[in-house]
Formats: C-alpha cells, sequence, structure tokens
C-alpha cells in the first residue's frame, strides 16, 4: 500500500477515529497523540495487513489498543476517573444537542459495549466488522449490542 | 440500517494533526547504526536501574516493562517474590558500546519470562521493525527455545527493554543457570530484505526460578461446552495459567469446533481480571503422566489466593465455573439454553425428509465432529450426539457437482474451500471459527494445497468386505489410520452413524 492509499484510507475513517478514541479517552487532545501513535504504527506495519478489505477493522484495533496503553500509562500519574473525566460542555463540543440525553445515557454503559453500539450505530460498521475488531464471535457483538440496548431503553425510557 | 448521525464535524485541531502526521509520514527514513560514531552516553542512566543483589530479594521491585507484561499489582508482584516465582538477577554483556542487562526472571506456568534492559544509541533510530536476527538458550536440549520483543520504545535514559520468553520443559528445573544468546540487530521493513544495523552477539547467564504457588481445586459443576456437560477431574490453578482435566475423548469432542474461551478470572469480591485467552479449542495438553487437560494461560496474571470462580464466554454466553462454593446459578441457566438450541440432522432435513444415508458424503472428521455435504448444503455434524448445524448453503454459492464444483478441506479442518464450478475463477473459503464465507480468485489457489492428498483419503465403500449389514454412503474417508463411514441399519437419516470400520 502506498502512503498516499494509505493516507485516503486513513482521512476516510477520519471521523471514526476521533470519535472511538475520543469515546475512550474524553479530550481532544489526547486523542490527537493517541490516533496519532496509530496512525504511524500501522503505517510501519502496513505491509502485515495481508486483506485490505479489513484496513477499516485493523486500524480501529490498533487505536483501541493505543487508547488503552495510554490510559495505563496515565494512570500510574493520576487516578483512573481523573485521567477519563469529562465535564457536559465538552461533550456538547462534539455531539448534536438532539443527542446529548443519548450520548450521557450511552457514557453509562460498559466500554466495550459502549464502543459496540457506537461502531454498529453511528459508524455504521457491521456485525461481522466489530467482531473483527475485538476478535470475538459475532454472537459475543450480537448479545453485546442486545445487552446495550435493554440497557439504553431503560435509561432513555422507550426513547430508544 | 441508517446511521445515527450524533456527531458534529472533527475538532479543525484534530483534523490538522491528522494531515501533518500523514504529511510526514515517510519522513522517518531509517539511518542505519554507525558504531564508530557512537559515544556512550546512557551507561548512567541504565546503572541506576541495575544495582539489584539477589540477597536484596525484600527490597525487589518489579520493572515496569514486567507489570505492564502481566498486569500485575504491586501486591501480586510482592507475593510472587517472596515466593521465589519472580526473582531478581544480574548480569550484563556490553557489544560496540551497547550495554544488555539481565533484571528480573518470572516462572510463568511451565515457561520462564526474563526481562533485560539494553542501551540505545541515539544514533540509531528506533522503529518496530527492528528485531534481532537470532536468539537461542543455552543448554538447548532442556528446552524449547525462546522468543524476544523489544517492550516498548527506547524511554528518555535511551533504555530498550527486552523480553525474553525461554519456552521451559519440566526438567528445566534441574538446570542450575541458562545462558540467552541474541545476535545481530536487523531491519526487515518495506522490502522484506534484510539490512544489519549492528553486528554483535549479547550473552546472559543467569539462574532461573524454579518456584510456583499453583493450587488444585474440585469442583463439582460441569463445564457446558458447545452443548457437552463436561465433568472436570480436578483444576490447577496459579498466577499464569490455569489447567482443566477432563476425560480426553470427551473434551477433545466437545471443544474441537467449539468458541469457548476463558473470558476472565472471578475474585471473591466478585472484581474480575479480564483475560484474552484462546479458544478452548486450541489450548489442549497432556501432563507427563498422559492425563488431558485444558492449559489456558492468563495473559493477565491472577492472585490464587481471590479466586473463587472462572468465567468462559461461548457463543456471547457466559458461563461461571465455581471453585469450591457455587458462585451463582448463571450455570444453570446458561446450560438450558444450549440444550434449547441443539437440532439433529432430521431436523434440518425437514424437508427434505425422503433424503437417506446415500445422499450424504463425508468432508471431514475430526474427534467424531463431522463435516457432511449433500451437495447442496454443507453440515457440521456431531456423530456422538447427534446435534447439528448447516454452516453453508452451497446453492447461494453456485455450486454445481454436475459442472465440476470441487470441496476440499484444508489441513487441520479449519477452512471449507468451495470451487463452484470447473471453470470458475473463484473460490469460496468457509472459516470454521466463525462460519465466515471469504470469496478470493481462484488462481494460485485452487487447488488448495495438499488437495491431491485429500481425494486420495476417500475410498469406495464397496471396495470394503465384512461390513455390517445395512445402508452406506458411497464414499468413505480415511485419515490417521481410522476409516469412517456413514452407516444406517435402514437407510434412514435418523439413524445414521458413524462407523470407523478399522476400529468397529
Amino acid at each position: 500500500m502506498t502512503k498516499e492509499e494509505f493516507s485516503q484510507k486513513v482521512l476516510e475513517l477520519e471521523a471514526v477515529l476521533f470519535h472511538v478514541s475520543y469515546g475512550i479517552l474524553k479530550n481532544v487532545q489526547d486523542c490527537e497523540d493517541v490516533v496519532q501513535e496509530a496512525v504511524l504504527k500501522a503505517y510501519a506495519n502496513r505491509s502485515k495487513l495481508k486483506e485490505r478489505q479489513y484496513f477499516k477493522t485493523w486500524l480501529v484495533r490498533i487505536l483501541m489498543n493505543e487508547c488503552y496503553t495510554f490510559l495505563r500509562k496515565r494512570a500510574r500519574e493520576m487516578p483512573y476517573n481523573e485521567a477519563i473525566s469529562e465535564d457536559a460542555e465538552a461533550a456538547s463540543a462534539f455531539i448534536k444537542e438532539e443527542y446529548l440525553d443519548l450520548y450521557e445515557s450511552m457514557s453509562q454503559l460498559e466500554e466495550r459495549d459502549r464502543i459496540c453500539v457506537q461502531l454498529f450505530y453511528m459508524e455504521g460498521y457491521s456485525i461481522k466488522e466489530i467482531a473483527k475488531v475485538f476478535r470475538i464471535p459475532e454472537g459475543t457483538v450480537k448479545s453485546r449490542l442486545n445487552r446495550a440496548r435493554m440497557q439504553l431503553k431503560k435509561s432513555l425510557g422507550g426513547q430508544w | 440500517m441508517k446511521k445515527i448521525d450524533m456527531y458534529r464535524e472533527v475538532p479543525e485541531q484534530f483534523h490538522n494533526k491528522l494531515c501533518d502526521t500523514l504529511e510526514q509520514l515517510e519522513e522517518k527514513k531509517i539511518v542505519k547504526f554507525s558504531v564508530k560514531k557512537y559515544v556512550a552516553a546512557c551507561a548512567v542512566a541504565l546503572l541506576a536501574t541495575s544495582t539489584i543483589t539477589v540477597g536484596a530479594m525484600e527490597l525487589f521491585e518489579w520493572y515496569q516493562a514486567a507489570s505492564e507484561r502481566f498486569e500485575t499489582s504491586r501486591e501480586l508482584e510482592n507475593k510472587l517474590t517472596s515466593q521465589g516465582v519472580a526473582i531478581p538477577v544480574e548480569d550484563s554483556d556490553e557489544q560496540l558500546d551497547m550495554k544488555m542487562s539481565a533484571l528480573q526472571a518470572v516462572k510463568t506456568d511451565e515457561n520462564f519470562y526474563l526481562l533485560a534492559a539494553l542501551e540505545w544509541p541515539e544514533e540509531l533510530e528506533w522503529n518496530e521493525d527492528i528485531l534481532f536476527e537470532e536468539s537461542k538458550i543455552i543448554p538447548a536440549q532442556e528446552f524449547g527455545g525462546c522468543t524476544v520483543n523489544f517492550a516498548g520504545e527506547p524511554d528518555e535514559n535511551g533504555i530498550i527493554y527486552v523480553e525474553i520468553d525461554v519456552l521451559g520443559k519440566s526438567n528445566a528445573e534441574y538446570v542450575e543457570d541458562v545462558t540467552v544468546v541474541l545476535k545481530n540487530l536487523i531491519q526487515t521493513e518495506k522490502t522484506e530484505t534484510t539490512d544489519i544495523l549492528v553486528e554483535a552477539e549479547w550473552e546472559l547467564t543467569f539462574s532461573l526460578p524454579t518456584n510456583e504457588d499453583t493450587r488444585s481445586f474440585l469442583t463439582a459443576e460441569l463445564l457446558p461446552v458447545n452443548g457437552h456437560n463436561l465433568s472436570l477431574e480436578r483444576l490447577e490453578i496459579n498466577a499464569f495459567a490455569a489447567k482443566l482435566y477432563t476425560e480426553e475423548e470427551q473434551g477433545r469432542h466437545a471443544s474441537y469446533y467449539s468458541d469457548m474461551e476463558l473470558a476472565a478470572v472471578q475474585y471473591e469480591d466478585g472484581s474480575r481480571i479480564e483475560q484474552y485467552g484462546d479458544f478452548l479449542r486450541n489450548c489442549t495438553a497432556k501432563d507427563e503422566e498422559g492425563k488431558f487437560y485444558f492449559n489456558l494461560s492468563l495473559n493477565n496474571a491472577v492472585d490464587v489466593d481471590k479466586i473463587n470462580g472462572l468465567v468462559f464466554e461461548e457463543k456471547g454466553r457466559e458461563f461461571v465455573l465455581a471453585l469450591g462454593e457455587k458462585v451463582n446459578n448463571q450455570m444453570a441457566e446458561n446450560e438450558n439454553l444450549t440444550q434449547a438450541d441443539k437440532a439433529t440432522l432430521v431436523d434440518l432435513l425437514q424437508q427434505e425428509s425422503e433424503m437417506t444415508v446415500e445422499d450424504f458424503r463425508i468432508l471431514y472428521v475430526r474427534h467424531d465432529n463431522v463435516i457432511l455435504s449433500d451437495s447442496k448444503k454443507i453440515y457440521l455434524w456431531d456423530a456422538q450426539c447427534d446435534n447439528a448445524k448447516m454452516i453453508m448453503n452451497l446453492t447461494d454459492y453456485d455450486y454445481n457437482e454436475e459442472k465440476g464444483g470441487e470441496i476440499a478441506m484444508m489441513p487441520g479442518g479449519v477452512v471449507v474451500a468451495v470451487h463452484p464450478m470447473a471453470d470458475s475463477n473463484i473460490v469460496y473459503m468457509l472459516d470454521m471459527d466463525n462460519y465466515d464465507v471469504q470469496e478470493v480468485g481462484a488462481e494460485g489457489i485452487w487447488p488448495v494445497p495438499g488437495y491431491e492428498d485429500y481425494k486420495n483419503s476417500f475410498f469406495k465403500v464397496s471396495d470394503k468386505n465384512d461390513l455390517p449389514e445395512g445402508v452406506y454412503a458411497t464414499e468413505g474417508y480415511e485419515a490417521q489410520g481410522r476409516a469412517f463411514v456413514l452407516y444406517s441399519a435402514d437407510g434412514s437419516v435418523e439413524n445414521m452413524e458413524l462407523l470407523d470400520i478399522n476400529k468397529d
């Protein structure tokens, strides 16, 4: 894959990269750093990607690993809840007003469920693609989505 | 499905930084290391981290790289250190002004882990495609070799940590000292040609920790794997692995096409240490006495004193296997669910009730799990329990035997390759892990590697003598000294059995 092809594919996924990293890190500057790290890592390892159609699952997986590595490092410097704290104002800069309740409810989900919901409903990933991101069976993705839907229904009072 | 458009535009600063990153992608050129230019500048930093003596065991603190590798808490590290499972080690070797120092060793179940530090020269730009050309362990005959990885990248002091996994054997405990030899740093990127960046050989000699803290547990609970209830003879758990002993034939049969994996270890206080283990089917092993067990590595180390259950996941369902007292009743509920999912081959053939055993042919057999085809569909049939599922509808893929369509199994029974017609330029690959079907170009793929051998593993049942009275599928399948045929006393699919005519 040439630099141009790689860059093109990364730019196509720009929004996904931001949304996924922000969903985990809750801080734009951290997202910038971690996404940069993930992109560099992906570029260095692009020869290892055998099938190009899996680029978007492969890159998101690298990004998630980078996010968790970042949080582990950060956790040694400050408590976890401080490391990922986010104020409501910050969220409103990236979330459309009519979806703030949904976003707030999604924040209450377990992280692995939340990322499944985000990839499936917001980013348009298929069940199969999400399974590849997490390296889990498709059935597990479905059950995570089911569990998340139930919880969202409960917290949003039937709006979901 | 229509996407939920929840987000506003990506922040401008994020977009700009991403564009900058992409523009600079190839500016990070690999700078070859010149030994002559190098001036030792980081030895002081290493000194600060390598002055630990074995006598100061109580003071020994794990290095951060080791803590990150095993995800250990300080409390667990202290415990493993006091038990002698983890020990500090001391040896160093300096080549071309690059000093490598052994720091700590851990006995991880059957294997050993060594952490070393290497002084990394400023002139040598780090990238993830740098690795050691060769690694070996002495005495070689006592071990199964070693694997070497860098943990992260050089830190601000110019130190990079090197993780060496020594694949051990039970007799390794009689070895007093081992030597790890790491040769040449090489670069393998882009063109796949290998450049030697640093030509040198480092040797580190040290003692291995021999202690381990393994506990045995008994459990009355059954482990429901792929609809089978496995009884466990015993469980052995230490900080880095769990071994589940069970009866071999049932264990292999139940797990072969199961997606069950160890998802977490549960502590008495309800907290869980998540694991990212392999599927059970990939973890089969035998101990020195020939007893069969599932050997599950715990990538996140656990405190054995706190465990009260093992959490398994299969097809999105969770099973908590209690150690000692029962953890909860989730197990029974899930067991029922699994039973409810069961279907026989006859259930799957509702619309084709006139079919007989002669309509089927075996594609593959492993541990009484049979992959079958009736030329229209491919099924996975559990011949012990008559449990079946349809895994590929061949008609969806234009498969036509009359036009030369062929089916082959890849070695190990993990992928079914379907070439729909003689002149087709497509091959469909059915992944038995998740039943995904991928379309690939036939050129260079079909016939798949080993196809001739695979075809030779079939025989005509009519060529065999002294078979019991009854109706048989036309072809049998022979592998590893066993010869399988599909048999039914009255020809019906309902009474179909898998016979090993070499054995039976």
